[in-house]
């Protein structure tokens, strides 16, 4: 029976009908019957069924399959690791069964083993045909102590039953474990500070609480700038008062040799012959500042040497009175004391600057 | 110069900090605060073989020292203090800036100035390259760092009063080398002003760019932003010190001692308040 129709739904036999239908329509039988013997073929002999479950499968066949959890211990620390071991009896192929990857097994409550426990990669021993069961070993670190059970595990298997579903279900049941603290952590050893040692040391006490450093202000800069030259003037004030001819010593020391005398005078005291320190000084001084004849030494010579130097007579002749008083006062036994003497020369050198 | 003008010279160019009152009472009063960061310390050096142990403590310290200071009790030692407590507590640029803001009261203070310099010296530059002579600070040698204004004013009061003492011997003995005296005392005081002016000057030019500190390693850029290249090849470690020229969108653009100029995060840098 030819079972080619046309585009109308009629028969290539029916009046008016194309023949190039006929042409289409014979491949695309053929091919759908192909199809469809090989669809029968895979599902009917005891080759890898075509529709394989998508979840808890993992190639294990055998008519009657049992799973089964044992655990190496049931209390573990936090921080622990729990050997979990799967053994699958029963299968005819144990060495085709794939092991079940718990990072993506769901538990019942529709969690993963890893949200329960970190999973380590173990070694896992490989068993030939003739095995009897398989075992498949995990190492577990719950994640928290929450965790209480090893979930349940379904595993489903090909039964190889030709009537029904051929793939049943077994289940790994699961096993309470107790998840304790953790022990404690021994420290790691204690890394000293290298800072300096100086460090380490530190002012104590009320100081720490001053709030002021004290600086010198405007007002003692201007009291220091202006005390000074005031004191200043207050000390010349007084050494005029207290001495009037100051002034007047103070200019003859600008002659050096008026100074080299003043300073002898002023030292004879503390010599054992100050009439005669006093003596030398003053003759020292004229000798500098006039030209005495070589041997002129009593104070008539040096009068009359100094009134032929052009000195006034009356100078000449204060000079020859002071000689004569220092005389006096080294030889005589109650003569003038040091002090007097002193004042006389300084004066008498004066007066002496001030003639020339 | 004349005296008068060496005399306000001397009396205005002293750098001193103004006198800081303490601030209002807060609720914990000063001496138990004080107290408290001196327990921590002592703590912290009581654990110095645990670094872990010792550094929460001169945190704790370093707090309390920054509590007092910032309610006004500002003077070396207690600047010195917290200087120490931050660095010990890990915190080195925390410390830096705590040392330089001693040293804007106490310039001349020598254990400040030592401080600094070691805290300096903890900068880790890398081993490679020149970045540290880009970046490394030179100690300040002027007058004012060498000198209290206490010490100046000594120091100037007794050229002065010299200078006068030679003056008046002078008048009264006619002796000239006196004069000769007075001339050395006012010399000197006269270099010991100029020093002074300098050091002012010098201070007017460094507080007019705030001092900021690298406070994470961070990448000097060309630009105030990511995308701008970097101006040194290397990183700016923690430490560094630069001077703020200005700020921009949350950049701001410093200058390195060695003079490099380029712009840093706000949020990698600290400033130091009275530098």
């Amino acid at each position: 029976m030819d079972l080619c129709l046309s585009p109308e739904g009629a028969s290539d036999s029916s009046p008016g009908r194309e023949p190039w239908a006929a042409s289409y329509q014979r491949p695309a039988l053929w091919l759908a019957a192909l199809v469809s013997l090989g669809f029968f073929y895979t599902t009917s002999t005891a080759e890898p069924p075509f529709f394989e479950p998508k979840e808890d499968y993992y190639k294990a066949r055998g008519p009657k399959i049992t799973a089964e959890w044992t655990v190496d211990r049931t209390q573990v620390p936090e921080d622990g690791r729990l050997t979990a071991t799967l053994t699958i009896r029963g299968a005819t192929n144990p060495h085709e069964i794939v092991r079940p990857d718990l990072r993506t097994v769901r538990t019942q409550d529709k969690r993963t083993f890893a949200d329960l426990f970190q999973i380590e990669d173990t070694p896992q021993k490989t068993v030939g045909p003739d095995a009897t069961e398989v075992a498949f070993v995990y190492v577990l670190r719950p994640r928290n102590r929450s965790v209480n059970r090893l979930p349940t595990l379904n595993f489903r298997y090909d039964s190889g039953a030709r009537k029904g579903d051929p793939f049943q279900m077994t289940k790994a049941r699961g096993i309470d474990i107790i998840v304790t603290a953790a022990a404690p952590k021994a420290r790691p050893p204690a890394i000293p500070l290298t800072e300096p040692g100086y460090l380490f040391d530190a002012a104590t006490g009320e100081r720490l609480l001053e709030s002021e450093l004290y600086s010198p202000g405007l007002v003692a800069w201007l009291l220091l700038g202006a005390g000074v030259p005031a004191i200043a003037g207050v000390w010349y004030l007084v050494w005029q008062r207290i001495d009037p001819a100051a002034g007047r010593h103070a200019r003859a020391r600008r002659s050096r040799a008026a100074r080299r005398a003043t300073d002898a005078i002023r030292r004879s005291a503390r010599t054992a012959d100050p009439g005669g320190a006093v003596a030398s000084a003053v003759l020292g001084y004229l000798r500098s500042r006039f030209p005495l004849p070589t041997g002129a030494e009593t104070p008539a010579e040096v009068g009359a040497g100094l009134q032929g130097a052009g000195l006034p007579a009356k100078s000449a002749g204060e000079v020859v009175e002071f000689l004569r008083h220092c005389d006096a006062a080294r030889f005589a036994p109650a003569g003038d004391t040091p002090p007097t003497l002193v004042a006389a020369a300084e004066s008498l050198l004066t007066r002496l600057e001030a003639v020339v | 110069m004349t005296h008068a003008g060496m005399i306000l010279l001397l009396a205005l160019s002293p750098a001193t900090g103004p006198p800081v009152t303490p601030g209002p009472s807060d609720e914990v009063d000063a001496p138990a605060v004080l107290t408290r960061a001196e327990h921590a310390f002592t703590e912290g050096a009581n654990h110095r073989d645990d670094a872990d142990a010792a550094r929460p403590w001169f945190r704790e310290a370093a707090r309390g020292y920054d509590e007092l200071w910032h309610r006004g009790f500002r003077n070396p030692a207690l600047a010195l203090n917290r200087a120490r407590a931050h660095r010990l507590a890990g915190n080195l640029p925390a410390s830096i800036a705590a040392f330089h803001e001693g040293l804007a009261i106490t310039r001349y203070d020598r254990p400040l100035q030592a401080g600094l310099e070691d805290a300096r010296a903890a900068v880790l530059y890398p081993l490679d390259g020149d970045l540290a002579t880009h970046c490394r600070q030179k100690a300040a040698t002027t007058i004012g760092t060498r000198m209290s204004p206490v010490e100046a004013y000594i120091v100037a009061g007794v050229a002065w009063i010299l200078a006068w003492v030679g003056l008046v011997r002078f008048v009264t003995t006619r002796l000239p080398w006196y004069l000769l005296f007075a001339g050395v005392w006012l010399i000197a005081l006269g270099v010991l002003a100029g020093l002074w002016v300098q050091d002012e000057r010098r201070q007017s030019r460094e507080t007019a760019h705030p001092l900021v500190i690298v406070t994470h390693e961070t990448q000097l850029r060309k630009g105030n932003g990511v995308s701008y290249p970097p101006r040194l090849e290397a990183r700016l470690p923690m430490g560094v010190e630069a001077r703020e020229r200005t700020r921009r969108g949350g950049w701001v653009q410093v200058e390195l001692a060695g003079g490099d100029i380029g712009w840093l995060p706000e949020s990698a840098l600290l400033w130091t308040v009275g530098d």
